[in-house]
């Protein structure tokens, strides 16, 4: 049986210069919630990418996804990605100020229309994102690209497991115990990519919006996954610098922080949307949660 | 767990500041930590003869914990030594023992004294505590005497008649020899599947009287290797990295129950193909899935339960158990089963914890407090009752992470309300009926839309007396770890 991402789900697209937007609306309004629309990453979908975390935040909140379009005429800019998130907006929280959560690409996007339209941004969470791509990621990317181009596929996989998951996502399977090795195959195996992957990774590679992102004025969580290997921790270091009213988390494990710990990102977002006055601009997030008796300790120290 | 003759209290007359009620994984907590901050005055009351509450009396073979231990712990006494992800009961048994050791706790504990009665004085704002040995005065009591800690015996007609051995799961007779007889286990749940492929290879016969099916899913263990271990111990910012993320591994599974179809789909099918994977016999198969819906009882976790099963010398007896006789169990449909030895797999009382007979404050006992169902503030404590605190009691069961985790939230809401009261400088307070009941609203909201109210499930998580679910918290624990430490003032008054 298929099941919606979330009970209650409104799924429509609307149009933009051609291409299909799609978007998936869920959740209660809450007072004193903002609406959290989501933009998933290179090649993704809300559910390929928000599988988990959808409906966690769902369960909290107002959550609207959008999947991305293409109309594939020339390179695609990222401002045509700007214009579909905007589109979305006036479709389904007309009028509103919503808070934007982009995940890789995504977030890419997400800051890039809170740079602009800071009335419709109330507030930012940026997921293993980054401002520029520098020579490290350009490797990675370029290769991505051969790679992807080949007939045979399975070298193509191979490099996108090995560089989406962290190490422990790797060698477990999360609650249950030891991955076997016919497992990591299988993933290999299994690994899709969205129709528009190849023409997000052309405009990753030339990504820059370190110019947009210091004009970013509403409040921002940027969290980092400290194994990423696709955009590595740095690249959060560097937005959590460049915009003023950001707070910064890391996450443990690699770039597919939303398979891998879902419930980690939900308990910060959720947080950071329920309790504002807990994330101070310039400050870390800390593991209280977590070391709970063992961080007394040391507070009382 | 008969406790030896233990001599008489030889003081009863001082006022110890803390009184805790258990020596299991909850009191030792909350005794480490008042040591640790210096503070000397209390006493623990233990009934038998050694630290470790649940971990020293479920001692069947295959007693494990569910949970991986590096999680199952203490935060503040993380230990590199686990042997594996999921350690068995002798191992988790040492680390307690070892905590009590060497946290200096044993010359607070008063072993062989089963608490009679706990009663509050208005008067002096002393709790006074008979026990078999005597009784012992404490300002403050904290009763810790464990969640499932009370053996639950199944209501069969003949029961008592039945000849051969006979015990609960919980209090396992080491003397029984099983080698080469008929055994019954009746229950399924998380103590019936750890016992049935331990003990099935020894023996001539067993039987498996399964009243209702449990989802079951996978566990795969691991050894952790002396290159782990030494990494551990040598750093232990990778030690409390793995717990960390143990932790977080956990808490995705809370959104399965909340009642998110999509997401209940995905470990329901999960638990299918284990079944399918390890239970060809579709007959057999069929009689193992369950009709409702996943993460409505608790999901086992098990790659050997099913294997067991299909065994030549193992039976699943599904269809209910109509009476017992001096030498076999009888099925519904009439078939006798001989049996040597009767193991009672059966669990625990839960809704109703015994140890609230036993507290009594202004003529009235937690108990009859709690007529119509379990409840208190925070989980933690209870209005009418001053300077009573509650480790593991209402609310505070979980399903999806360790127990621990939540003991640990409640150890801190105490810390600061002894802290609220020297800051008063106040003997007494007690949570107000108001702020009570706000919380006990929030606890309603939080779970009606879980599975546990919508999922169709029987389940002891639900008090049958008010349809409340008072044994489980029914959120992300993350929650509780958000919410429980809080200590607002104004919802402590003096008395």
């Amino acid at each position: 049986m298929k099941h919606e991402l979330y009970p209650g789900t409104i799924a429509g697209t609307v149009e933009v210069d051609g291409a299909v937007v799609g978007y998936q609306d869920a959740g209660e309004r809450r007072p004193g919630r903002p609406a959290v629309v989501m933009i998933h990453g290179t090649g993704g979908s809300v559910e390929s990418h928000f599988f988990t975390l959808f409906p966690m935040l769902a369960s909290r909140s107002r959550v609207v996804g959008i999947d991305l379009g293409d109309a594939g005429d020339g390179p695609l800019e990222l401002d045509h990605l700007v214009a579909q998130v905007l589109a979305v907006l006036d479709e389904r929280c007309p009028g509103e100020s919503v808070s934007l959560l982009g995940y890789s690409m995504g977030s890419c996007v997400a800051a890039a229309t809170a740079a602009a339209h800071p009335a419709r941004v109330e507030s930012l969470v940026l997921l293993n994102g980054w401002a520029q791509t520098d020579n490290a990621m350009r490797l990675r990317f370029d290769l991505w690209q051969r790679l992807h181009a080949l007939q045979d596929r399975s070298h193509f996989r191979a490099f996108m497991v090995m560089n989406v998951y962290g190490r422990a996502f790797l060698n477990s399977i999360p609650y249950i115990g030891p991955r076997p090795w016919s497992q990591v195959e299988q993933m290999c195996d299994d690994y899709v990519t969205g129709p528009s992957a190849a023409r997000h990774m052309e405009m990753n590679a030339r990504m820059d919006v370190a110019d947009r992102v210091v004009d970013i004025a509403c409040r921002t969580l940027v969290i980092g996954s400290r194994g990423d290997q696709l955009v590595p921790l740095e690249h959060s270091h560097e937005l959590f610098g460049a915009i003023a009213g950001s707070t910064m988390a890391e996450v443990a494990g690699g770039h597919a922080s939303v398979t891998e710990r879902p419930a980690h990102l939900f308990h910060l977002v959720d947080r950071f949307l329920r309790e504002p006055g807990a994330f101070e601009p310039g400050a870390r997030v800390d593991d209280d949660v977590v070391l709970q008796l063992a961080a007394l300790e040391r507070k009382s120290a | 767990m008969t406790a030896t003759q233990h001599p008489p209290f030889d003081d009863e007359t001082t006022v110890h500041d803390v009184v805790i009620i258990g020596t299991g994984f909850s009191g030792l907590a909350m005794a480490a930590q008042l040591k640790r901050r210096g503070n000397d005055s209390f006493v623990l009351l233990e009934r038998a003869d050694d630290v470790g509450g649940t971990w020293r009396d479920n001692t069947y073979p295959g007693a494990a914990c569910d949970q991986p231990s590096h999680m199952y712990s203490f935060s503040f006494r993380l230990n590199p030594d686990w042997s594996s992800i999921f350690s068995e009961q002798p191992e988790i048994l040492a680390y307690l023992q070892a905590t009590a050791r060497e946290e200096d706790l044993l010359p607070h504990v008063r072993f062989g004294a089963d608490v009679e009665l706990a009663s509050w004085d208005a008067s002096s704002h002393t709790w006074s505590v008979r026990t078999s040995r005597g009784t012992v005065l404490g300002k403050v009591l904290v009763s810790a005497a464990g969640l499932l800690s009370e053996p639950r015996l199944p209501d069969i007609s003949g029961l008592a008649d039945f000849r051969g051995d006979v015990f609960h799961s919980a209090r396992w007779d080491e003397s029984a020899d099983l080698e080469g007889r008929r055994v019954g286990v009746i229950g399924t749940g998380a103590s019936g599947i750890q016992i049935v492929p331990r003990i099935a290879p020894l023996l001539d016969r067993l039987f498996v009287f399964q009243r209702t099916p449990h989802w079951v899913t996978p566990r795969g263990d691991h050894r952790y290797s002396e290159l782990e271990k030494r990494m551990y111990r040598r750093n232990p910012e990778k030690l409390q990295e793995l717990r960390t993320s143990m932790f977080w591994e956990n808490e995705e599974r809370f959104a399965q129950r909340a009642g998110i179809p999509l997401l209940l789909a995905k470990v329901e099918n999960v638990a299918l193909a284990l079944l399918e994977e390890q239970v060809p016999d579709v007959e057999l198969r069929a009689r193992l899935t369950p009709d409702y819906a996943i993460g409505c009882k608790r999901i086992l976790k098990s790659s050997d339960y099913y294997p067991a099963l299909m065994r030549e010398n193992v039976e699943l007896v599904s269809g209910g158990i109509s009476h017992i006789e001096p030498d076999a169990v009888v099925d519904a449909d009439g078939v006798r089963h001989e049996i040597d030895v009767l193991v009672l797999a059966t669990g625990f009382e839960a809704t109703e914890p015994p140890i609230a007979q036993h507290i009594e404050a202004r003529g009235q006992t937690l108990a009859e407090r709690w007529a119509g169902g379990a409840e208190a503030y925070r989980t933690t404590s209870v209005s009418g009752f001053p300077n009573l605190f509650l480790i593991g009691g209402p609310n505070t069961g979980i399903g999806h992470n360790s127990q621990v985790y939540m003991f640990e939230a409640q150890v801190e809401h105490i810390l600061g309300v002894l802290d609220l009261m020297s800051a008063r400088g106040v003997d007494a307070v007690e949570v107000s009926r108001s702020a009570e009941a706000a919380f006990i609203e929030t606890m309603e909201a939080k779970a009606a839309t879980t599975v546990w109210m919508t999922g169709g499930c029987q389940t002891w998580y639900i008090d049958d007396r008010n349809g409340r679910l008072t044994t489980l918290w029914p959120d992300y624990s993350h929650t509780f770890q958000e919410q429980i430490p809080v200590v607002d003032a104004e919802s402590y008054v003096s008395v």
